[in-house]
């Protein structure tokens, strides 16, 4: 679209609701949400701005190389830490028995490892819709 | 340590399915040798595995160290073990033919994807086999639906689409079907855990008859229809017509066969078969396993696409498997696992066998098969093992089930069923022997030709040649397997 | 898969200055009589009557230490069916060399093989060795050679040698001879795995063996109707092989033990199901054997083959049938030791060996009735092996229906295998010679060859008294035998219509006659219409059927040898009655006056019977192409899956006429009943496949409701 006022409306609200998105990664232990629903808020960041750019800006912004290693990265984080678990103490996924920091529950850090494994679904998730939007909206072109 | 052998079996697929578009700039045969190493790998822990638990009697895995009843459990026994051994054996072999079979109809760049969709597809089977959980069944089944019908409809052909929109569809009503059938048990038990979920079973069932019955007939269908038993088989025969040959091979030998375990679990483990019997399932199930033997060979008569003929083929075998479960005796599941494994591998051979012919000369009807043996020796003659198995000859190891599947119907007192079998048997020999005939003896040159062994690569010709070794070992000497598998039968009963 | 090139062999004629001992012909022959004197030694030896020599031979302690090591050898069995599969391998070998060394190759095998069945012999007479191998096949193999399956193993060593050698001559005229020659050494493998079998999954794991390898050589010609020859065939065997797999699986259930023992006492106490048994076993042992109303393979198999093969399909592998049902019912359904005559353990058998020889009388009748109708002489052959098989089955149902007084029919059957196996193979031999040199099947276009083949007419004439019944001559003592069988079975029962079933084989045994003077007259004697050119000069095919003649002789001669040597000791191991036995098998004369006058009004009817046939045109009867049993079969299934197609759907049905048409044939001779419901599958298919892919929705809400309704009705009953 070459609406400036779209294009200048969007900028701005971008950074917002990819904020927005990590917030509700973060407090997936807390509050509802989580991994899942964050993520594509921050996916759906990114539609926007692909939908107000166009596909080439947004391609520079989030290039295929980004979103392989993005969605790859998030599985391994997750099996990775699942794998501590395994190491430190025999079972795969185990939560608080493998020295994950317990915290006080109803703060941040709290929860042992679920915030961890709540920013690597939150990437994964992010990045698998974009690329699923890259590829539709290439389709329709081609 | 050993006792971490699954949840590292299936990390190891999961992890290879991630790098595999990390190789994607480098020489694709680096990508395989990678995938065969780690299939090896698997491979050699699942032995050892099996021997432990052999030794050493089941074990139960709690992610997380949880309880059972909020917690996911794999429960490893001979069960679980032995048939993803056997599953595991089939993949490997299947492998190293697709490895070679790189131009048929899928695109160059294209075919990384079919390798992580495979090891995510081995991801969901050891997932399915080894869970105790049913709601983590039903995740990986939907696992395994999408990337079985990507495998398949890995081709970019307008065909393609119908059958792939069918294929899914017909798949999500049953995953859905089943997914409603465990609702309705949570209902009633209040977990999910198959051992709580069965005991809880056992104490309720007078009090919510209506609940467990209803649960009990969605699960079947459920999985009946994923199963292609035989009148949801439908998406069968179109899915096999156009997808590639591995993945044809893979569909047709391992997954069905994997719903078909899944059954086998929730019939004796979940309800048990005292329930099953007093709701006279097992009636409903003869009765649906001998009119799949028969409608299976029938349809198939009539077919000109050699692998079409393979699909209804394979429901008609399903139909064998079917009919072993109900009977509900030890002999009846000994015989039903014996034809998993016997129909997996004459399946697996047939398909590759095709595969190779259309490889080289590029045919798949019927009527073009004439003469093909002096061109394929050793191709058509796994070929003929192969379909010689399906029809019930000695020496092959399609005889013994078949043996032992009569055997057990007359311990069972369902001694008609024998003449369904032999029948089945006869409508199989109506449909190979035509191909075998035509292709041994029909020869479109005149006069003699010279020995000489195909010139297709020999990844493909080392799977074929295995498994039809494979066919007639088991032909020969059932022994051992038959005991094994008698011992999970007693278990499971 | 072993498809060679054909390479050029020695064909004889070109080869000029060759040597006298390296003839091919003259070095055949050679091992052809040594063969025999070896064999002919060896069996009198032990039975006693070359007592000098066998005594300097034993005294020699290397000679007589190979010999025990040989005899008690326990998997001698599995030596002796290796050994033709041996000589496949070597000849593919050798083969890139010439057909002459594969040929000669094969003749040698062969002829070891008869030399390492003889070695069988002296633990045949004591019941022979069991040999097990367990866990084989899930149930595990066993072997076993008593004195009956050693007289099978005997001729069909003996036979498939000399056919082995009639063939190397008539093989050079066809093509792919390697091929025929490995399906040959197959089919041989298997016909003795069947023999020396010890349980019944041994048999049938070799039969079907069998079944597919001789398919091979029945489809050779690889012309139209070597096709659908073979089809047949083919489908017949596995039908056969299947009804005696139900078989196999349900006296596992019932007796747990499927070795050759005696089994009544567990089956009579399973009830009814041992009369199922036992007619699943005749069905699917008669379907090879040629047994009415399964017969129709043969008369289309047999002239499609070449002629070696034809030779042995019909002198073996049809005996095969009778001796599977011979093996089953006498083991299966025979007490232990000898029961008195009267004793109810009896009764089972007697109900079986009732209906098996009226069974055999039906074959009898309808195998000469088409034979005598006949132009083509492998055809008309055909027919009579159907006829004889007929005999033979009666004397077995005799052997079983009179309980233990039945060991006159035993015998005569056992003795018409023998001399059936011999006659035949030499008349198909005989044919094969005619069809050699003149290239003409049809008889009626045949005539005055004694000139030109007076070797092949001589040993013709001698073959067709033997299938006669002449007396001196081999046919003559197993028809007597079963004479006195049918005789018996009215003598000691009683029933009127065993008499009706005398009368019937006298009238047989008339037409059997009329028959061959049929043959020998328009084949060899007649003035030809036009005359034949040939030069025939003396080679293997000569030499093959001169010793077979030369065997028929010997037994015409002496038929207490056969009696003595093979027959008795096998009647003395089964239960029947030890007076019986002596009283009138052992010592039998078979020429006594009652019998030689029988057999004068036999030749005298035949040749009536003959004489006014020719006269009136008898011989041409074609039966109306709607009396077909397919076509009874069949067709009103199409005429009511079309009217009904045309209720539901008026105009619209898709059931057109071209199709039906075809399957409706008139000309039945070209599509048979398997085609047609292969035909009638595929416009199943193609109507209703596509209308049931698509309503899948509503199936899957069917069944769903259908099995939750099922459930809970079940559950609330």
């Amino acid at each position: 679209m070459n609406d400036i006022i779209i294009k200048t409306v969007v900028r701005l609200i971008i950074p917002f609701v990819q904020i927005y998105g990590i917030y509700i990664i973060l407090h997936g232990h807390i509050s509802p949400g989580g991994g899942f629903a964050g993520g594509a808020l921050i996916g759906t960041s990114l539609v926007l701005y692909t939908l107000v750019f166009g596909i080439e800006k947004s391609k520079e912004k989030f290039s295929e190389r980004v979103s392989e290693f993005a969605e790859s990265g998030g599985i391994i984080l997750y099996i990775a830490i699942g794998l501590i678990g395994l190491f430190v103490s025999g079972s795969f996924l185990t939560n608080i028995d493998s020295g994950f920091p317990v915290g006080h529950p109803g703060t941040v850090i709290s929860g042992g490892m679920i915030p961890l494994l709540m920013i690597g679904i939150g990437i994964k998730v992010a990045s698998t819709i974009i690329t699923l939007f890259h590829a539709l909206i290439e389709e329709e072109e081609a | 340590m050993i006792i971490q052998i699954p949840v590292i079996s299936l990390v190891f697929f999961l992890l290879m399915a991630l790098i595999v578009p990390l190789f994607k700039r480098r020489n694709f045969a680096v990508t395989t040798t990678l995938g065969l190493i780690v299939l090896l790998i698997v491979w050699v822990l699942t032995v050892v595995l099996v021997r432990d638990v052999y030794l050493n009697g089941p074990f139960t895995y709690a992610f997380g160290n949880h309880e059972s009843f909020i917690g996911l459990e794999l429960l490893v026994n001979l069960f679980s073990a032995g048939f993803a051994l056997f599953m595991l054996s089939l993949i490997i072999i299947i492998y190293v033919y697709s490895t070679s079979d790189a131009t048929e109809g899928i695109a160059e760049k294209e075919y990384g994807r079919y390798y992580i969709l495979l090891f995510i597809l081995l991801f969901a089977m050891f997932g399915i086999l080894y869970t105790n959980d049913l709601f983590n069944t039903y995740v990986f089944m939907e696992i395994l639906s999408i990337t079985t019908v990507s495998i398949i409809s890995i081709k970019r052909k307008k065909e393609n689409y119908t059958a792939s929109f069918r294929y899914v569809m017909l798949n999500e009503v049953g995953s859905l079907s089943y997914l409603f059938g465990v609702a309705l048990l949570f209902m009633v038990t209040g977990h999910t855990n198959i051992d709580l979920v069965a005991a809880s079973i056992q104490s309720s069932f007078d009090d919510y008859t209506a609940n467990i019955v209803t649960a009990l007939g969605f699960m079947l269908t459920g999985i009946g229809i994923k199963a292609a038993i035989f009148p949801f088989h439908i998406w069968l025969p179109d899915a096999h017509s156009t997808a590639p040959t591995s993945s044809s091979a893979i569909l047709s030998g391992l997954v069905v066969k994997l719903y078909i375990l899944i059954m086998i679990k929730m019939l004796f483990r979940l309800f048990g078969f005292d329930i099953v019997s007093a709701m006279n399932i097992h009636i409903v199930l003869m009765m649906i396993g001998a009119f799949g033997m028969i409608m299976g060979s029938v349809f198939a008569i009539g077919q000109t696409d050699v692998k079409r003929m393979l699909g209804y083929s394979s429901i008609a075998q399903v139909g064998y498997i079917v009919l072993g479960i109900s009977l509900g005796t030890v002999l009846g599941l000994q015989a039903a696992f014996f034809h998993v494994l016997s129909h997996g591998l004459m399946k697996a051979a047939l398909f590759l066998s095709v595969g190779a012919v259309i490889y080289h000369k590029g045919v798949r009807k019927v009527k073009d098969f004439n003469g093909m043996a002096s061109e394929m020796p050793v191709v058509m003659t796994v070929f003929g093992l192969a379909a010689l198995g399906m029809i019930g000859i000695p020496l092959t190891s399609g005889f013994i089930s078949k043996l032992n599947l009569g055997l057990a119907s007359l311990d069972a007192n369902q001694g008609y069923l024998i003449i369904i079998i032999i029948v089945s048997g006869l409508l199989n020999a109506l449909y190979y022997l035509p191909i075998l005939i035509a292709a041994f003896l029909k020869s479109n040159k005149p006069g003699d030709l010279g020995l000489k062994v195909e010139p297709i690569p020999r990844l493909m010709m080392v799977p074929i040649v295995v498994l039809g070794l494979l066919i007639v070992y088991f032909g020969l000497f059932p022994n051992m397997i038959l005991s094994w598998f008698e011992e999970i039968a007693v278990v499971l009963l | 898969m072993i498809f060679r090139k054909n390479k050029v062999c020695d064909v004889p004629g070109l080869t000029k200055n060759v040597g006298f001992w390296s003839n091919f012909t003259v070095r055949s022959t050679l091992l052809v009589v040594l063969s025999m004197m070896i064999v002919g030694l060896f069996i009198a030896g032990v039975q006693g009557y070359l007592v000098g020599l066998s005594s300097f031979l034993t005294n020699i302690d290397v000679i007589y230490n190979v010999y025990v090591s040989l005899r008690d050898l326990s998997w001698m069995p599995l030596v002796i069916i290796s050994l033709p599969l041996f000589g496949v391998l070597l000849s593919w070998l050798v083969e890139k060399h010439s057909c002459n060394r594969r040929d000669m190759l094969v003749i040698l095998m062969t002829s070891f093989t008869i030399l390492m069945s003889l070695f069988l012999y002296p633990n045949a007479l004591e019941g022979g060795q069991t040999f097990n191998i367990p866990g084989v096949l899930g149930l595990g193999l066993s072997f076993r050679v008593d004195m009956l399956g050693f007289t099978m193993l005997m001729i069909t060593s003996v036979l498939w040698f000399l056919v082995m050698v009639y063939a190397h001559e008539y093989m050079l005229k066809e093509r792919h001879s390697s091929r025929f020659f490995v399906f040959m050494g197959i089919t041989y493998s298997s016909v003795l795995g069947t023999i020396m079998a010890g349980d019944l999954l041994t048999v049938f794991l070799f039969f079907e063996v069998m079944t597919f390898a001789s398919y091979m050589l029945v489809v050779h010609g690889q012309k139209d109707d070597s096709y659908h020859a073979g089809y047949n065939y083919i489908f017949m065997g596995i039908i056969g092989g299947f009804a005696i797999l139900i078989a196999v699986m349900l006296l596992y259930f019932t007796v747990g033990d499927l070795s050759f023992a005696s089994a009544i006492h567990a089956l009579n106490e399973a009830g009814n199901i041992k009369f199922v048994i036992i007619g699943l076993l005749i069905f699917g042992f008669g379907i090879k054997a040629g047994m009415a109303p399964v017969h129709v393979w043969l008369p289309r198999a047999h002239p499609v083959a070449p002629t070696p093969a034809s030779a042995l399909l019909s002198g073996i592998m049809i005996k095969l049938g009778a001796y599977g049902i011979l093996r089953v019912a006498t083991s299966y359904y025979f007490p232990q030791e000898g029961a008195d005559f009267s004793a109810p353990v009896w009764l089972t058998s007697n109900a079986v060996g009732s209906s098996v020889i009226w069974l055999g009388i039906i074959t009898m009748t309808i195998g000469v009735f088409f034979a005598l109708q006949q132009s083509n002489i492998k055809r008309m052959l055909a027919y009579h092996s159907i006829s004889q098989m007929g005999y033979i089955m009666m004397g077995i149902g005799v052997a079983l229906y009179l309980g233990s007084y039945g060991a006159m029919g035993y015998a005569g059957a056992l003795y018409h295998i023998i001399n059936h196996a011999l006659f035949k193979s030499l008349l198909f031999m005989v044919a094969g010679v005619v069809i050699y040199h003149t290239g003409e099947a049809n008889m009626y276009k045949l005539g005055g060859l004694w000139k030109k083949l007076p070797l092949s007419a001589t040993v013709c004439l001698i073959a067709a008294l033997g299938i006669s019944g002449i007396p001196l001559f081999n046919g003559f003592v197993s028809k007597t035998i079963l004479h006195h069988g049918i005789v018996e079975a009215y003598e000691y029962h009683g029933q009127m219509s065993m008499v009706f079933a005398e009368r019937i084989f006298i009238v047989i045994s008339a037409g059997t006659v009329a028959s061959f003077i049929k043959l020998f007259y328009f084949v060899f004697l007649r003035k030809p219409d036009q005359p034949h050119q040939l030069n025939p000069e003396y080679n293997n095919l000569d030499t093959a059927m001169a010793m077979v003649a030369l065997l028929i002789i010997f037994i015409g001669l002496n038929p207490n040898f056969i009696l003595n040597a093979f027959i008795i000791p096998q009647l003395n191991m089964m239960p029947y009655s030890p007076t019986f036995v002596d009283t009138y098998i052992v010592g039998m004369s078979v020429f006594t006056y009652d019998d030689l006058t029988i057999m004068i009004w036999i030749v005298l009817l035949g040749g009536l019977i003959f004489y006014f046939g020719n006269k009136f045109h008898l011989f041409h009867i074609k039966l109306p192409y709607w009396l077909n049993l397919e076509y009874l079969v069949f067709y009103p299934v199409n005429v009511l899956i079309r009217k009904s197609c045309h209720l539901m759907y008026g105009d619209q049905c898709k059931y057109n006429a071209v199709t039906l048409q075809k399957l409706a044939l008139k000309d039945n001779k070209d599509i048979g009943f398997l085609d047609r419901f292969v035909l009638m599958a595929s416009i199943f298919n193609n109507r209703y496949e596509k209308r049931i892919i698509k309503s899948d929705a509503f199936i899957y809400t069917i069944f769903i409701t259908g099995i939750l309704t099922f459930m809970l009705v079940m559950r609330l009953l």
